[in-house]
């Protein structure tokens, strides 16, 4: 009895510790957006702050435009998270219920789009969007992530679990193609659409680098390439930077603890299936 | 409201053909029971008839219309599937009120339907339930449910009853069939179970390897088969099979093998002439214990060892060896038999059938 009560005492140190390491760069952050620039740079570092200089979040947030920033990337993840749900949904149940010439063919060309570096298709990309005249345009953000070939294996994992008869009986009950898909199939993968809008929230906030190309000019910019204009060629004013990553992360956080629970189901990747 | 009727339906997948030349008649408000072995194409056959499975040669009409190309919705069918397929995201009431939304029923009118068909089934407290928050018997009768709602003409069910108890089976069994009396409607029913088969049809489709074996009232197929494999498949336990040969004697035929002979009653002696083998057929429950017989009449046909002995109740099953020959008699339980036991057996030969060697086919009954 005494040895499982030790052995639960060592667990929890280790995940403790673990803990404090995961957080030790965040906590970094906080320390250094409350720097003087001089003292960020010190060697050796401060561990606290001599005074706090507050003015660091002010100076960030007159400098550069947050309201657009917050505004470009709320409208990313959202059009992202509606045009890869639903195109990988469709193209996910026609791959797993939909019988024609060479559907396997197909799959397998999404599949393998999986294991293509996504930096090979920036250059592509940026070529399609400058042609079409849409650089510095929300259409230029959100075009890239609009589909997913990801979610369209996720999401065919999800309708291969739902049994055949369940359609049959929608088919007779007068279901047409359209309407089992909408009102029998998308509502029992309910989990699996949303660990997918998860990931490609989660995927749209990060993505740095295909925003900083197509999306040069300052107003147009997400939060993710809005800050690394704070990078400067030569020199780079570190606590305004973090100050600046602190104001951007807090819509993330807020987002995490009301998903907390589909965020776990997604990854985990056992959506619950009754 | 509707007699279905399938002519010369033929199923292939690719090469194999796994519904071979299946003409049937059904007709208005019958019960009709699909029987057979697994993978004899039951459930195939069912499929076409509901449009979930395309027909590859052959006609169907549903009432007097010809229906090959006719959508399922558009059949006025409905179905009953083996693991109920119950929507899990809607209540009990969505699930049933689910096909007249699609039709544009009134509101009022899927409020009374749904209402009503729950009465029926005894579903009225569980409405509002979830299909995983019910027990297995409540959800087939929500299947059920599903079905009627819509009122169709011809219901079909696929094994129905097989996820069920076999207490609760032989209760849903009953009010299945209580529910056709009341809604008079032509439903087509598949199992591999023949008790099932025996207590519901109005008649039943012996089916072997996607042919049609025989169709039949039950009593009929019990009493009548037309071959080896129907008479091996209905009735439990199965028939007795011996190969015999026919000798002339006195006047009289007998099956003879040996230490087996057997008098042909002269009823069927002119059926049987100018064949010299057969296979006798024997139910087990006219195999009979001499010494339990009263009747002088009786003349034994042969002797044989008792191997096993099941006891059912009201009556026991004896296993018995005579020769390289098994035999199975059911016995009224009272005397008490063991194993190892000598025993004299009886057969009533006004009960006997005759299959032909090579063809199979019985030598008494045909098929209409
Ligand atoms: N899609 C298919 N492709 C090829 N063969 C199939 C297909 N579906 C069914 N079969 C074959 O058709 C035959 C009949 O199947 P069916 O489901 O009708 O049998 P069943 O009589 O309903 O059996 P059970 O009592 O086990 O349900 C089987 O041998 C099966 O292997
Ligand atoms: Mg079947």
């Amino acid at each position: 009895m005494g040895c499982s009560k030790n052995k639960a005492w060592v667990v929890h140190c280790l995940l403790i510790a673990g803990a404090l390491t995961m957080l030790i760069p965040f906590l970094w952050m906080i320390i250094t957006s409350l720097k003087t620039l001089m003292e960020s740079t010190m060697i050796p570092p401060t561990l606290i702050p001599s005074t706090c200089q507050w003015s660091n979040y002010a100076d960030v947030w007159n400098s550069l435009p947050f309201a657009a920033f917050y505004a470009n990337t709320f409208g990313m993840i959202f059009f992202r998270i509606l045009g890869s749900v639903f195109f990988s949904a469709t193209a996910a149940y026609a791959f797993a219920r939909i019988e024609f010439p060479g559907r396997d063919f197909l799959f397998g060309i999404v599949l393998v789009t999986m294991m293509i570096p996504g930096q090979l298709f920036l250059i592509p990309q940026y070529d399609i969007v400058a042609k079409l005249g849409m650089l510095n345009t929300m259409f230029a953000l959100v075009m890239p992530g609009i589909v997913s070939a990801f979610g369209t294996f996720l999401l065919r994992q999800f309708f291969l679990s739902i049994p055949k008869e369940l359609e049959e009986a929608a088919i007779l009950d007068g279901c047409s193609r359209w309407q089992v898909f909408w009102k029998i199939m998308l509502p029992l993968t309910r989990s699996g659409l949303i660990a997918l809008g998860i990931f490609t929230a989660l995927f749209a906030w990060k993505d740095l680098m295909w925003p900083l190309i197509a999306n040069t000019s300052l107003e147009e910019m997400p939060l993710a390439s809005g800050l690394a204009s704070l990078q400067g060629q030569y020199s780079t004013n570190f606590p305004q930077l973090m100050a600046g990553s602190m104001i951007a992360i807090w819509p993330m956080l807020l987002l995490f603890v009301i998903f907390q629970k589909h965020f776990i189901e997604g990854i985990s990747g056992t959506g619950s299936k009754s | 409201m509707a007699e279905v009727r399938l002519k010369h339906i033929r199923k292939c997948y690719g090469d194999t053909t796994i519904v071979k030349d299946f003409d049937l008649d059904i007709r208005d408000k019958e019960f009709m029971v699909f029987v057979g072995p697994s993978g004899c194409g039951k459930s195939t056959t069912l499929r076409m008839i509901a449009g979930l499975e395309d027909i590859t040669g052959g006609e169907l009409c549903i009432g007097d219309r010809v229906v090959n190309e006719v959508s399922p919705k558009d059949r006025d069918i409905a179905m009953v599937f083996q693991n109920y397929a119950l929507y899990p995201h809607m209540s009990v009431y969505e699930n049933m009120a689910f096909s007249l939304k699609l039709r544009k029923v009134p509101k009022a009118e899927i409020r009374e339907k749904v209402e009503e068909a729950a009465r029926i089934l005894q579903l009225d407290q569980l409405l509002e339930r979830k299909p995983k928050e019910l027990s297995g018997g409540q959800r087939q009768r929500v299947a059920m449910g599903r079905a009627i709602v819509r009122n169709p003409s011809v219901f079909l069910m696929d094994e129905p009853l097989s996820n069920l108890d076999a207490k609760l089976r032989v209760s849903m069994r009953t009010e299945i069939s209580r529910l056709h009396q009341r809604l008079q409607t032509t439903m087509i029913y598949v199992t591999h179970d023949q008790t099932e088969a025996m207590t519901l049809g109005d008649r039943i489709v012996v089916m072997n390897d996607g042919i049609i074996q025989q169709v039949d009232t039950p009593m009929n197929l019990y009493h009548h088969p037309c071959n080896l494999f129907v008479a091996g498949f209905i009735g439990n336990p199965p028939m007795n099979f011996l190969q015999v040969e026919l000798k002339q004697q006195d006047g009289s035929l007998y099956a003879v093998r040996d230490g087996f002979q057997a008098q042909i009653p002269a009823q069927y002696a002119s059926q049987l002439e100018g064949r010299e083998r057969i296979i006798l057929g024997m139910r087990p429950d006219h195999v009979h214990d001499a010494e339990m017989m009263l009747a002088e009449k009786q003349e034994i046909v042969c002797q044989g060892t008792i191997d096993v002995v099941e006891m059912l109740g009201a009556e026991s099953l004896l296993h018995i060896e005579y020769g390289d020959q098994k035999l199975v008699a059911s016995m009224p339980s009272g005397k008490a038999y063991k194993p190892g036991n000598q025993i004299s057996l009886v057969f009533t030969m006004d009960r006997m059938h005759a299959f032909d060697l090579d063809t199979a086919r019985s030598l008494l009954y045909e098929q209409d």
